[in-house]
């Protein structure tokens, strides 16, 4: 008689959420979903407020991404005004954007994905976590906090506040790069250059030990869509959407305010978060990943040159390898090395203390789409505005929803390779969470939750009954 | 002078009474009390280890759901724990603290009683008043560490 196994909530990733297994009469797997239970109530908040208070608000969604939410929305009330932005202030939000991704990878691979890399899926729970890390590797920990820091600096030095920096607004920036963190951000990137090189040839080292895990956690043929330059190079703030099928093919590359036509939306009934897919294919053979896999799947070079190096070795990989969500991990780190590389090679330019910023102007527009590379995934902010400026509809395309499709068919694919049946091991556990955390899922566009999560895992028989109940505090 | 004090106010001030944290912290802020750094923070962050280390008191605010208007409890770091997701606690921080720099400062959590959390900016009037009350408990342990 079919059964469903429930693991609620997944731990160490960022926000709520929680798997369920469905398993067919002889107790084996046959879909896993992944389910959002945090409802986000935040696009119809956002009626009636004027745009430009936007990136300040939507800033305060996330407490991970929130200069990622500030450039989207402050991109957006850029088309609203119809200007044309001071290249300073341009380069202010670029630098302040590589800041984030930099940080936020640093969280996501040191601290929430490196016990399960170092210390392995099937050791103690108790230890799995930071402080096995530091206990067994308390430099690369130590480094990876400072790594971190290093991005939180930037951030806050251009923000005011490393967490919602209400600094990027529609037509600029609000002021410009202080000499005195210029000086500091300097001093310090020869040790976060060298802690990211360490890091990437810890982990290749890793990709033999973790062959299993690169097999199925996540690998399989899908389109991938990120920005990307003029020339077809990495890019995080600017430019095209750029669609490429599995085996690296071009299927569209369009002005990101032309998403509509090419991203569709769906809700689900199991799920609060919104799940998206490629318009011309439809749902759900219209799935695509993003975030830091799909980047370097849709780029043609990184531009700059250890990154190109590292991007070169990835690609030597092969497509099978490229298309596997484990590779996340990989992609994460030579993008934290990029970021390096991009805010070095703009560290001298002198815009960055320029005293032109901003753009003023008033409402010529009423719509305005923004669409940048936050750390997870392209995002994108469309709203429409009143006359006055005021918010008629707003709506956020964030990148954990685009990631949902490929999320889903991850955790039924670990589902299917090692449950067997009603017990769950701690290993599986972890596996089938590992597989969710890869993506780096950001749920926490969402609440602010208090406490720690524990990990439920729930066999529910087919009249709804708790069959057995197993839990990880 | 106060002793070096770090006050940390957290929460998701989109989220109605969760913004208590930051409201108070903000608060102090104001104050401008010289040696008392303050950070108002939506959710406390691994990077925030770096911060406790260079303190000798640190304060952290955060809203609760009901219960005493205001609580002000010493906390300890614990054996071991997950600080890393987006429910890092103050004790999970304060372990790690411990771990990464072999020091924790004198801790303290102080929890203010919410009522309203739904999807709103603001303060409810019960937060409100609460938020006055909680702002008294961390002058007084910002004035209790200058003294010791």
């Amino acid at each position: 008689m079919p059964e469903r196994i429930v693991i609620d909530p997944v731990t160490r990733i960022e926000g709520h959420a929680k798997i369920t297994i469905q398993l067919d009469d002889g107790g084996l797997p046959t879909e896993a979903r992944f389910h959002v239970t945090e409802f986000r109530g935040f696009e119809k908040m956002f009626e009636g407020r004027p745009f430009w208070e936007m990136p300040a608000i939507t800033a305060r969604v996330c407490g991970i991404c929130p200069v990622s939410h500030l450039t989207a929305s402050a991109k957006a009330g850029d088309q609203i005004l119809g200007v044309r932005l001071p290249p300073a202030a341009v380069k202010l939000r670029r630098l302040a954007n590589w800041a984030q991704v930099l940080q936020s990878h640093a969280l996501s691979f040191f601290h929430l994905s490196s016990p399960d890399l170092l210390l392995g899926m099937d050791s103690d729970p108790a230890k799995r976590n930071i402080f096995g890390l530091i206990a067994a590797n308390p430099e690369l920990a130590r480094a990876g906090i400072r790594l971190r820091q290093f991005g939180q600096r930037i951030i806050a030095a251009l923000g005011g506040q490393s967490i919602h920096p209400a600094w990027v607004v529609p037509g600029g920036v609000r002021h410009s790069l202080p000499d005195e963190d210029k000086t500091w951000v300097r001093d310090r990137l020869p040790e976060v250059r060298q802690t990211t090189l360490t890091a990437i040839d810890m982990f290749k080292g890793l990709l033999d030990k973790f062959r299993e895990e690169t097999d199925v956690f996540g690998k399989f043929p899908t389109m991938h869509l990120g920005l990307i330059g003029p020339d077809g190079t990495w890019e995080t703030y600017d430019g095209a959407m750029r669609f490429r099928d599995a085996d690296g093919t071009t299927v569209a590359e369009v002005d990101p305010v032309r998403y509509r036509e090419f991203i569709g939306e769906k809700a689900e009934s199991w799920s609060y978060i919104k799940t998206t897919f490629f318009r011309p294919r439809g749902y759900p053979d219209g799935i695509y990943r993003v975030g830091p896999l799909a980047r370097l799947n849709v780029c043609d070079r990184m531009g700059t040159p250890l990154a190109d190096k590292e991007f070169a070795e990835f690609h030597g990989r092969g497509r099978d390898l490229t298309n596997a969500s484990f590779l996340f991990h990989y992609a994460r780190l030579i993008e934290i090395l990029a970021s390096i590389e991009r805010i070095d090679g703009i560290l001298d330019d002198p815009d960055l203390q320029s005293a032109h910023i901003r753009a003023e102007a008033g409402v010529n527009n009423p719509e305005g789409v923004g669409c940048c590379e936050a750390p997870r995934g392209i995002l994108f902010h469309h709203y429409q505005v009143t006359d006055d400026g005021l918010i008629r509809k707003a709506n956020l395309l964030i990148a954990t929803a685009q990631n949902n499709l490929a999320m889903n068919r991850t955790v039924t694919q670990i589902a299917k390779r090692y449950v067997t049946g009603r017990d769950v091991p701690e290993g599986i556990l972890n596996r089938l969470e590992a597989g969710i955390r890869a993506f780096d899922p950001c749920l926490s566009c969402s609440t602010h939750a208090a406490g720690q999560m524990p990990l439920l895992v729930r066999l529910i028989g087919p009249g709804g009954e708790v069959v057995a109940e197993r839990r990880r505090d | 002078m106060p002793a070096d004090v770090l006050v940390i106010g957290y929460g998701n001030t989109l989220r109605g009474d969760d913004g208590l944290g930051p409201a108070v912290a903000a608060d102090v802020a104001r104050l401008g009390w010289p040696g008392v750094r303050v950070k108002v923070v939506h959710q406390l962050t691994p990077e925030l280890a770096a911060d406790l280390a260079d303190a000798r008191r640190v304060v952290f605010v955060d809203a609760a759901i009901g219960g005493e208007p205001v609580t002000a409890v010493r906390i300890e770091t614990r054996p071991a724990g997950d600080v890393m997701s987006h429910a890092a606690d103050p004790r999970g921080l304060l372990t790690l603290c411990g771990a990464v720099y072999g020091t924790t400062p004198d801790a303290w959590l102080v929890t203010v009683a919410g009522a309203d959390f739904d999807f709103r900016d603001g303060l409810s009037p019960t937060a409100r008043e609460n938020a006055r009350a909680a702002q008294s408990s961390v002058e007084a342990l910002i004035r209790e560490a200058s003294c010791a």
